[in-house]
């Protein structure tokens, strides 16, 4: 390579380096938590909640709606969601369908007595906030693009840094640490390696979490062309009251979806609905599509099954995305793998400022003393 | 003067890392149950690979 050529790399790998540095090691700080997020949670809340009557046939749908409507006077469902091991639906419900989400209100029930489940939400005020934090800084959807945009930095630092990697090792061998020289050597060296050997990773998981600071765009691409496609006949007017059996439309929609797992409702009006009527998302079941959901959209005053719309690649890429991000999807080993490298990461952020810094005092010192040489 | 590398000897270890770390990355999500480890294994030779470079 020429050397003007490397010159250039290697400003591009100081430069973006540089500027996106701090909010990097913001987010592998908060990170690290996030990834076992799961075990925190189930470490905090152990899970002594029991099913009522655990031989029971479960109540229905509409009549676990119903009790949770009793209960909440005056508000209506938002949404309807399904835990995963326990018989327990819970309900999102508020004073309207599109209310925001600090009107909300959130209970989960028991579907073989329609009572209420206590909530297991110790500790999670504090992993809520350091999530919050990972995705937008509490700067909502500015915040968010902000830090995809530092993502996409970071992305080309670690490109720009496989390129110059090659002009530091020309006379090394693989792995080789110079401890018995300058700190800088050996910590150029901890950079060098710890930055090569994980560049699959960081890429990944750099990539993957800029698609996600595109969440919001995306599921609003997502609405607007498929949804309303679907329901270009069916759409306008005012937010319906819900009157059809939900019972009979989960019914009708696992029908036309078969082979998919019921995964949420949103309500008419809410934010991943039309106004009229219930869309019922499903998702697959192989450990690949499971990650991939599926609306059926059912009129709500009538029950008539409007139809099924097929997630768009975009919707695909963001939902894949989250998983290969977080790093949850392979087991507790596969998470270690991630905490571990998440921590390599810290040092190659740290170690690389630590090299700026000391190659800046020499550059530094070298343009002094020639001065006073002068 | 140390002799200089080709481009194959500094990068040949790198991107056999690269392939098996990408390779557990995505087995991972394609597969589920036992086999998560298999995959997990992959992706943690790399980590495997460099820790017995600094050790050695």
């Amino acid at each position: 390579m020429r050397a003007s050529t490397v010159k250039v790399w290697e400003l591009v790998h100081k430069w973006t380096s540089l500027i996106c540095t701090l909010f990097l090691l913001m987010l592998c700080i908060t990170g690290l938590p996030l990834i076992f997020h799961d075990e925190i949670d189930e470490a905090l809340n152990p899970d002594v909640w029991q099913p009522k009557y655990p031989q029971a046939e479960h109540l229905t749908l509409d009549e676990i709606l119903e009790i949770a409507l009793t209960n909440r006077e005056g508000e209506q469902a938002i949404y309807m969601s399904f835990d995963i091991l326990r018989p327990v639906i819970n309900i999102t419900s508020g004073p309207t369908a599109d209310a925001p989400s600090s009107e909300m209100h959130f209970a989960s029930y028991d579907l073989t007595s329609g009572e209420l489940v206590p909530p297991s939400d110790v500790g999670e005020s504090v992993m809520e906030f350091i999530l919050q934090l990972h995705t937008d800084m509490f700067l909502g959807l500015p915040g968010m693009l902000f830090l995809g945009a530092m993502g996409v930095l970071f992305v080309i630092s670690t490109i720009s840094g496989v390129v110059i990697y090659r002009q530091y090792m020309r006379k090394l061998n693989f792995g080789t640490i110079r401890r018995h020289k300058s700190t800088r050597h050996k910590w150029l060296d901890y950079h060098n390696l710890f930055g090569i050997v994980t560049v699959a990773w960081v890429l990944v998981v750099g990539v993957t979490g800029v698609i996600n600071t595109l969440e919001e765009p995306i599921l609003d691409t997502w609405r607007d062309n498929n949804l309303k496609q679907l329901l270009s006949e069916h759409q306008g007017g005012a937010i319906v009251e819900p009157s059809a059996s939900l019972t009979e439309a989960v019914k009708q929609a696992k029908l036309i979806a078969p082979n998919m797992t019921l995964q949420f409702v949103a309500f008419p009006g809410s934010k991943f609905s039309s106004n009229q009527h219930y869309a019922i998302f499903l998702h697959g079941n192989t450990p690949l599509t499971k990650e991939l959901i599926t609306p059926v959209l059912v009129d709500a005053t009538n029950g008539d099954v409007i139809g099924l719309t097929e997630m768009p690649w975009y919707g695909k890429v963001l939902s894949l995305s989250r998983p290969l991000h977080f790093g949850d999807y392979g087991g507790l080993f596969l998470k270690i793998l991630w905490a571990i490298l998440d921590i390599i990461t810290i040092i190659i952020l740290g170690s690389g400022l630590y090299l700026w810094y000391q190659k800046n005092k020499k550059t530094n010192f070298n343009t002094t003393s020639k001065k006073s040489a002068e | 003067m140390a002799k200089q590398l080709s481009l194959w000897q500094i990068f040949k270890l790198p991107i056999i890392l690269f392939i098996l770390s990408i390779t557990g990355i995505v087995a991972a999500l394609l597969v589920d149950g036992e086999i998560d480890l298999l995959a997990s294994l992959a992706l943690a030779s790399t980590l495997i690979v460099t820790a017995w470079y600094i050790l050695k």
